[in-house]
């Protein structure tokens, strides 16, 4: 019998390893009792002799000494392998050994591995994978192969609706009614609970996709079913998965991560916290999946980061590498003045501020990625033992990198950036395959991404810092010798952020690509012509920001970066209003057209000011999210988001730091959390909307695009005073300078005026 | 005065981080000498024009 290994997973009452496999009839459980995992322990010789008898007295299954390398790159040595008689207590004999050793004197390794990455590694296997199955389980298909069958997947999407009393649903309300893809289930709270579990169990989906499952729809069907004395399992097996939600810090956010409900030889997708999901859909999922060994179900809750840390470990261990548990691997002193040379990032060319014509944009395709396969960068080839005098130094910092072996991260990335490629090929020819293509592609260049970012986390298995210097290295002498080839061939550098240029000249485009290729051996390519690109100051400042531009290209699309149309806290009021101006710029060839166009876009403004103030404005347009940074009583300040927190909490809910409040606003001077805003969930559609503020945000919004050209916030004030005064049709208090105290006073109300 | 001071530092950002001086004023102090360079000889030519 043939089939696909979906799910993988340790059942550790029964201390075996269950598997699930999809055939083309249906589907298949095996259970292997065979399986139990390894680690391994390093000491000198005598001491490990020492430790083996000690060992003995524990409950294991095997002690084992073996030869095998314990970091990148070095000679083996013996190790002691302990075999764990109980899944469980691998874990806890782990930590006895580690404490026996006060700590230091024992290495271990091989410890805090996912159990179905062990168990695939042993058995040469992968999920997703085609495999054959009858006396033993053997794979017959490989990870990098580009065409491979799929599975024959049955979907579903479960949908449920609260009764909430509070706008909000919470564990409290009963369940209104179930919608699994086309069938609506309502009635009893406990006939529809038994009816979705027999209806679940007659279709027998093999994915179930949920929006927010995670968050709360799983957890919540489970405490309804408590509540009403019922088993309920959407699973092929009863038992779950779960784990705990939190809150975490990252690159100067507060992001939750709700806690995950996995099911048992079932997929359940949460499509609305899948980060993965989301940027690359179920069949970028499927070939990462295939790639690192981890299922389907389990990568949708993983990061890209996590998937790349995964395949490392991975070809570490094929290559008979062990990994070691709690990694010490301290930064090696630097002086001031190194840290200063080393710790840099990409190179950057300051925009040129405006707009320009004819701009041709070229990009290096995964720059540091390739760079690493390139210059050979890992933890074990950046200044190794083997090769002092080697001839290939970093640039500016002068590292030595290993002449004599290739790295486990080119090794580790060279197919993967190979394969992208293909994907990105072939999803120009083939037309019926196109998505799947584009969704693999998608997710590899994730993974690219994230790999850089792991080599300078000090936590990450084969994180070093060293790596991270070496590369932003070579990436600012690759962009410094690409902006002198373009300068040598006429061009004109507007505009350079790390592996990106833009060029302004005559010269010939594609014949530069080929020679910067050539020079530094990662390809150049054409992003796009531009007929005009536009550079915008920073908010702040009137200096040129990096990441904010649009720009028209020849194609007739449009690229559009840092602009509040891209920012996720906008209402989709000022993302309308921005997609608006932009669609009458679009009609523009170039500099000259563009200038003579901007009445016509001020009109555009002008249109959604007054039906703001006619409070024609559909209150769903204005809804403002936000992210929650702190709980509510460790806010200082007084502020919209502080206001929708408390309304929340009034009304018994508590909102996690990192978790977003969705509200409009009412009245910005107010200073009673109900009167100030008005949560989105609580919302009845008869509030009355502060229309002075978000006018001011619509004029931030246009300054946002028209700022290089002479309509800044204060002018665009000025403007639409003058315009009032002209028409006399809008009562001038509405286009004075913001002024709070006098809003207090006497609000503006738009019902009122009516 | 001194924020138009402070907008000719920042132009130079980039390129100050670039040169790595060990003491940033270092980068500050250069970029805006290398503007009010640029404005003079702008100055100069016009003044040559008339």
């Amino acid at each position: 019998m043939k089939g696909w290994i979906i799910d993988c997973y340790p059942d550790y009452e029964h201390d075996c390893t269950v598997i699930w496999i999809k055939t083309n009839k249906g589907i298949e459980r095996l259970v292997d009792r065979c399986f139990f995992p390894k680690f391994y322990v390093w000491a000198p010789e005598e001491r490990l002799m020492n430790l083996a008898d000690d060992l003995t007295m524990f409950d294991v299954k095997e002690l084992i000494l073996e030869k095998k390398k314990i970091w990148l790159g070095e000679e083996k040595k013996l190790t002691l392998g302990v075999t764990v008689n109980k899944y469980g207590s691998l874990n806890q004999l782990a930590r006895m050994v580690s404490r026996w050793g006060d700590y230091k004197d024992y290495s271990l390794f091989n410890v805090d591995m996912r159990f179905e990455q062990r168990y695939f590694l042993a058995y040469d296997l992968f999920p997703m994978g085609l495999a054959e199955f009858g006396k033993e389980l053997r794979s017959i298909d490989s990870p990098y192969r580009l065409e491979y069958p799929i599975p024959n997947l049955r979907a579903s999407n479960l949908r449920v609706d609260v009764k909430a009393r509070n706008g909000i649903p919470t564990f409290d309300d009963p369940i209104g009614s179930v919608h699994l893809d086309k069938t609506t289930i309502d009635g009893p709270e406990e006939s529809i609970l038994t009816d979705l579990d027999s209806i679940v169990r007659k279709i027998d989906p093999d994915v179930i996709y949920t929006c927010d499952g995670d968050g709360f729809y799983m957890h919540y069907l489970a405490k309804r079913a408590e509540r009403n004395g019922l088993r309920f399992d959407l699973g092929r097996e009863s038992g779950g998965r779960f784990s705990k939600g939190k809150s975490y810090f990252t690159y100067g956010r507060i992001l939750y991560k709700p806690p995950a409900h996995k099911l048992r030889g079932r997929i359940h997708i949460d499509t609305s916290s899948s980060f993965m999901f989301t940027e690359s859909g179920i069949y970028g999922l499927i070939d990462l999946s295939r790639l690192c060994g981890i299922p389907v179900q389990d990568l949708s809750r993983l990061s890209p980061g996590s998937a790349i840390s995964a395949m490392q470990v991975n070809e570490a261990l094929r290559t008979g590498h062990l990994v070691l548990w709690k990694k010490n691997l301290p930064e090696r002193f630097k002086t001031a003045r190194e840290l200063i040379v080393c710790d840099r990032g990409g190179f950057i060319y300051e925009p040129g501020l405006g707009i320009h014509d004819a701009i041709v944009e070229v990009d290096f395709t995964s720059l540091y990625p390739s760079i690493m396969v390139r210059y050979n960068i890992s933890p074990e080839t950046v200044m190794c033992d083997c090769c002092p005098d080697s001839s290939r130094i970093v640039p500016e910092i002068g590292y030595r990198i290993c002449e004599k072996r290739i790295g486990l991260i080119p090794r580790v990335l060279d197919p993967i950036i190979k394969r992208r490629l293909v994907f990105k090929r072939l999803m120009k020819g083939d037309s019926r395959r196109r998505e799947i293509y584009e969704q693999r592609s998608k997710i590899l260049k994730w993974v690219l991404v994230t790999c850089f970012g792991y080599t300078g986390y000090r936590n990450a298995r084969f994180g070093r810092i060293e790596c991270h210097e070496s590369i932003t290295a070579y990436g600012r002498e690759i962009l410094l010798r690409t902006s002198e080839i373009a300068e040598r061939r006429g061009f004109r550098i507007i505009h350079g952020i790390v592996d990106s240029v833009w060029l302004e000249g005559d010269a010939d485009p594609t014949g530069f690509c080929k020679e910067v290729t050539e020079a530094t051996g990662i390809p150049l390519q054409i992003e796009g012509k531009y007929k005009w690109i536009v550079f915008l100051p920073t908010i702040t400042t009137d200096v040129g920001a990096l990441n904010r531009y649009y720009g028209l290209f020849d194609t007739g699309e449009m690229k559009v970066r840092g602009i509040a149309l891209r920012k996720s806290d906008t209402p989709s009021l000022i993302r309308d209003l921005q997609t608006d101006m932009l669609k009458v710029l679009c009609k523009t060839e170039n500099s000259e057209e563009f200038e003579r166009t901007i009445p016509s876009v001020l009109e555009v403004t002008d249109r959604y000011v007054r039906d703001l103030f006619d409070g024609k404005t559909p209150l769903e347009k204005l809804v403002i999210t936000k992210r929650v940074s702190k709980e509510l009583n460790d806010y200082r300040q007084w502020n919209d988001s502080v206001a929708a927190l408390k309304q929340l909490s009034h009304k018994g809910f508590d909102i996690q730091p990192g978790d977003v409040v969705e509200y409009v606003i009412c009245d910005a001077s107010s200073h009673s959390a109900s009167e100030r805003v008005r949560v989105a969930q609580f919302l009845r559609g008869d509030e009355n909307y502060d229309a002075d503020k978000y006018i001011e945000q619509v004029l931030r919004a246009t300054a946002d695009l028209l700022s290089p050209f002479g309509w800044d916030f204060g002018a665009l004030q000025d403007r639409m005073r003058s315009k009032a005064a002209e028409s006399r049709q809008l009562p001038a208090r509405a286009h004075r300078p913001f002024n709070r105290r006098e809003m207090r006073e006497a609000p503006v109300r738009v019902q009122q005026r009516r | 005065m001194f924020d138009e001071m402070m907008k000719k530092a920042r132009m130079h950002a980039s390129a100050s981080t670039y040169a790595a001086f060990l003491d940033p004023l270092e980068g500050f102090v250069l970029s805006i000498l290398l503007e009010q360079e640029k404005s003079l000889r702008a100055l100069k030519e016009k003044n040559e024009e008339r």
